[in-house]
C-alpha cells in the first residue's frame, strides 16, 4: 500500500477518534432468547391417488407414506443471540445470529440481520447491511417468538416464503407526525432474491426439484444471481390517540434469474390494532413469479401467483407490568395457481390456531397452542393436475421462550 | 511529510477535552430528583450531553429493545441511575461502567466495592440507629447483617451507635452457606437486627428465613428498603429526597474537576440523616411497640 495512503489513514483515524465520531472503545451488549417446543401430539394425514403416489415415488425415489400418523416431538426450535453496540447517540450496529433445529449440533446457523443503523429524528433512519425488509407488519414486528402470543407464525409466510424476509442492502425510513396521525415511509434497495441453490432456473422447488427430494417450504433464497438490485417500500399510517391503529401497503420487486429477465414481486397490505389488552393483525399478500421451472411439476407452467392473507388476534385477561395472560387465535388461507396456457391445479393452504400465552415474569413466556392445517398441493400427472393432501387434523404445541 | 505529521499531532493534541456524555436512568422520578436532573443539565458544559432514560417506557422483556437500551448506556461516560430499580438494573447489566447511583437501597456489597461505582444510598445509618432507639427505648445491642462491600456503612452505624450509647455488633456474611449459622448467632446476641440491602438477604427465600427467626425470637428486623417493611420488617429509614438530591448534585458537580467523587475514599455515601421513617404499624401494634410522635413518619404506611 502506498505510504501516502497510510499517512492519510493515520490522519483520518486520528480525526475520527478525537472528534468522538468513533469512540476508542465501543462496548458490545449481548441479549438473546431461546425457544423450546414440545408437541405432545400431532395427527398428520397424507392423501394421494395411486397415480400421484407413483409420480412422487418416481420423482423422489422414495415411496409416499399415505394414511394417518401420530407423532410427538421435542426440540429447541431456536436460540438467538443479539449483539448491539452504540457508537454514539445516532449510530448503532446490530446483529442477530440465530441457531435453529438444534440437536447434537445446530442444524442451521443464520445471520438474521447485521446492519449499521443511523438515526436522527430530523432526518430519519438509514440501515445498511443485512436488514429485515419493511414488507408488511408481521415480518418486522412479530417474527420472534417473544414478540407474539402464538407459537407458530403464519404458515405461508414462514414455512413457504421463509421469515424473516431479509436481504443485503440499504433501507431508508422516515416518520412524520401530522398531528392527528403519523405517516411512516420506507424504501429499500437490496441484493434481491435469486434462484434455488444449485440452480439457475428454479425459484421455488417443486417435487423432484434440484435436490431431487420433496422440498417445497423455505424457498426464498438470498443469493443474487444477477447484477440488478431489487427495490420496494412500505407506506403506513398510524392514527388515534397513542397510535393503536395502523394501516399500510408494501411492495418488493426484483429480477431473480441470472439473465435478469424474470421478476419476483410481492404486494402486501396490513391492518393492525394494538391497544393495552387487544391486539389484531390482518395482512394480505400477493406474490408473482415468472420463469420458474421448479413449479412446472405442480402447475404445468413456469409462471405462478399466490394470493392469501392471515388474521391473528389476542386479548390479555391479565396485563401487569411483569405478567400477562392472553388468549390468541388466528386463521390464514393462501391459494397459489399457475398463470398462462396449460396451467392447471391449485395449491391451497388453510390453517387455524388458538391457544393461551402466559408471561410468568419478564424473562419467561409459556404458551399452549392447538393447530389445524390443511394443505393441498397439485401434482401434474399425465398433463393434468391431480392432488396431494397433507392435513394436520390436530397438533398440540407447548413452548417456553426465555429471554435475557 | 514530517512537518505534516507534526502539524497533525499539534492539531489533535490541542483539541478541547472530550465532551462528557451522561445517561440518567430513572424509574419513578420524584420532583426532588427531577430538580437534580434539571440542575445537572443547567450546570453541564455546552458540549456535554445529558440524556434521560425512563425505565417505564422501555420493555426490558424484549431482548431487542433491552439490547439497544443497554448499548446506549454502555457507550456513555457516566451513568446516573436514580432510584433503587434503576440502580439495581445498572449494577446487574453494566457492572463495568462508571456509575453514580442516587437513592439506591438494595445493591450487592461486591458491586459497591468497585472503583468505578460511587453514589448516595437511600438510607442513613445514623438515622437508623436513632429510629431504633426511639422505637425500642430498652434497646442495648444492635446487630448488623452485612456482606463484604458494606463495611463503610457498618462503620458509620457503629459510630452512631456509640453516640447513642448502644453496642453494635457486625455479622459479616461472605456466602449463602454462612447465612444460617450467622443469623442464629445474631438473633441470640442482639435485641434488633438491621439488614444491609444486599440481594443475598433481600431475596424472598432468605428474607423469609430471617423473618421466621425474628418472629420466633421476637427480635425485630430493620430493613434498608420499603419493600422489606411490607414483607415484615419493623421499619426502614427513608430519605428526605430534596436533601439527598442536593448531596448528589453537590458531589456530582466535582466530576470534571479535582474533586472527582470516584477518586475519594468514601465513594459510597449515605443519605443525610434527617429523613423519615416507614414503620410496619401492624407489627408494631402486635409487639406492643409504641411509635413516638417525634418520628417523622413516611406518607405511605404499611396497614
Amino acid at each position: 500500500m502506498k505510504k501516502s495512503v497510510v499517512r492519510l489513514q493515520i490522519v483520518l483515524a486520528g480525526f475520527l477518534f478525537s472528534s468522538g465520531v468513533v469512540p476508542v472503545s465501543a462496548k458490545v451488549v449481548f441479549t438473546g432468547y431461546a425457544d423450546l417446543q414440545v408437541s405432545p401430539q400431532a395427527v398428520t394425514k397424507i392423501t394421494a391417488s395411486p397415480a400421484v403416489a407413483g409420480q412422487i415415488q418416481a420423482l423422489t425415489g422414495a415411496p409416499l407414506p399415505t394414511g394417518s400418523a401420530e407423532s410427538r416431538s421435542f426440540n429447541t426450535d431456536s436460540l438467538g443471540l443479539f449483539a448491539t453496540t452504540s457508537f454514539n447517540e445516532e449510530t448503532d450496529f446490530l446483529m442477530d445470529i440465530t441457531y435453529k433445529r438444534i440437536g447434537a449440533t445446530a442444524g442451521e446457523t443464520r445471520v438474521q440481520y447485521a446492519y449499521l443503523d443511523f438515526h436522527r429524528p430530523s432526518l430519519g433512519e438509514a440501515k445498511v447491511g443485512r436488514v429485515t425488509l419493511p414488507i408488511g407488519y408481521y415480518n418486522e414486528h412479530r417474527f420472534y417468538s417473544f414478540q407474539r402470543q402464538a407459537i407458530s407464525p403464519p404458515f405461508f409466510q414462514s414455512a413457504i416464503l421463509g421469515l424473516p424476509i431479509a436481504d443485503h442492502g440499504v433501507v431508508l425510513s422516515k416518520t412524520l407526525d401530522l398531528g392527528g396521525l403519523e405517516l411512516s415511509g420506507a424504501g429499500f434497495l437490496v441484493n434481491g432474491y435469486g434462484p434455488a441453490s444449485g440452480s439457475t432456473d428454479t425459484f421455488r422447488r417443486g417435487l423432484g426439484g434440484v435436490s431431487g427430494s420433496l422440498v417445497i417450504a423455505n424457498n426464498l433464497g438470498n443469493t443474487n444471481a444477477n447484477s440488478q438490485f431489487a427495490y420496494g417500500g412500505n407506506l403506513g399510517l398510524s392514527f388515534l390517540e397513542n397510535r393503536p391503529a395502523k394501516v399500510g401497503v408494501s411492495a418488493y420487486q426484483g429480477a431473480w434469474r441470472p439473465n435478469g429477465d424474470y421478476n419476483f414481486t410481492m404486494f402486501n397490505t396490513y391492518l393492525v390494532w394494538e391497544s393495552k389488552r387487544l391486539s389484531l393483525i390482518a395482512e394480505g399478500l400477493r406474490t408473482m413469479t415468472d420463469g420458474d421451472k421448479g413449479m412446472v411439476t405442480l402447475f404445468g407452467v413456469q409462471k405462478w401467483e399466490s394470493t392469501g392473507g392471515f388474521v391473528e388476534g389476542s386479548y390479555s385477561f391479565i396485563k401487569e407490568e411483569t405478567r400477562e395472560l392472553a388468549l390468541f387465535a388466528g386463521t390464514e388461507q393462501t391459494v397459489v395457481r399457475g398463470k398462462g396456457a396449460g396451467e392447471s391445479g391449485r395449491e391451497k393452504l388453510t390453517a387455524h390456531k388458538t391457544g393461551v400465552s402466559w408471561r410468568l415474569n419478564p424473562f419467561v413466556l409459556l404458551k399452549a397452542q392447538y393447530l389445524f392445517l390443511d394443505y393441498k398441493i397439485p401434482i401434474q400427472v399425465g398433463g393434468m393436475a391431480d392432488e396431494l393432501g397433507i392435513r394436520i387434523d390436530q397438533q398440540f404445541l407447548l413452548s417456553m421462550t426465555l429471554t435475557y | 511529510m514530517k512537518r505534516g505529521l507534526l502539524a497533525a499531532a499539534v492539531f489533535f493534541l490541542t483539541q478541547p477535552a472530550h465532551a462528557v456524555r451522561v445517561a440518567v436512568v430513572v424509574d419513578d422520578l420524584k420532583p426532588a430528583y427531577q430538580e437534580l436532573v434539571d440542575s445537572l443539565k443547567r450546570n453541564a458544559d455546552a458540549t456535554d450531553t445529558i440524556r434521560v432514560h425512563d425505565l417505564k417506557t422501555i420493555d426490558l422483556s424484549d431482548p431487542l429493545t433491552k439490547g439497544r437500551f443497554l448499548a446506549q448506556l454502555a457507550a456513555v461516560d457516566l451513568i446516573v441511575p436514580i432510584g433503587d430499580p434503576a440502580a439495581v438494573l445498572v449494577s446487574e447489566e453494566l457492572e463495568e461502567n462508571k456509575t453514580f447511583f442516587v437513592a439506591a437501597a438494595t445493591l450487592r456489597g461486591e458491586y459497591l466495592s468497585h472503583k468505578q461505582v460511587a453514589g448516595v444510598l437511600s438510607y442513613s445509618p445514623q438515622a437508623t440507629v436513632r429510629i431504633a432507639k426511639a422505637l425500642i427505648p430498652e434497646l442495648k445491642t444492635m446487630g448488623v447483617l452485612y456482606t463484604p462491600g458494606y463495611e463503610t456503612v457498618v462503620s458509620r452505624m457503629e459510630a452512631a451507635a456509640r453516640e447513642a450509647g448502644l453496642t453494635l455488633v457486625g455479622y459479616r456474611v461472605a456466602s449463602r452457606q454462612a447465612i444460617g449459622p450467622t443469623v442464629r448467632k445474631a438473633v441470640a446476641g442482639t435485641d434488633l437486627i438491621w439488614i444491609a440491602g444486599d440481594p443475598l438477604f433481600t431475596q424472598d427465600l432468605i428474607f423469609n428465613y430471617l423473618l421466621q427467626e425474628s418472629v420466633r425470637s421476637k427480635k425485630p428486623l430493620a430493613a434498608s428498603s420499603p419493600s422489606l417493611v411490607e414483607k415484615g420488617a419493623l421499619f426502614c429509614a427513608m430519605p428526605d429526597a430534596e436533601k439527598l438530591a442536593g448531596l448528589a448534585f453537590q458531589t456530582l458537580s466535582g466530576f470534571r474537576s479535582l474533586d472527582d467523587p470516584f477518586e475519594k475514599p468514601n465513594r459510597v455515601m449515605s443519605a443525610p440523616g434527617d429523613g423519615f421513617v416507614l414503620v410496619n404499624q401492624r407489627l408494631a401494634e402486635k409487639w406492643g411497640i409504641h411509635i413516638p410522635a417525634s418520628l417523622r413518619l413516611w406518607d405511605r404506611h404499611v396497614p
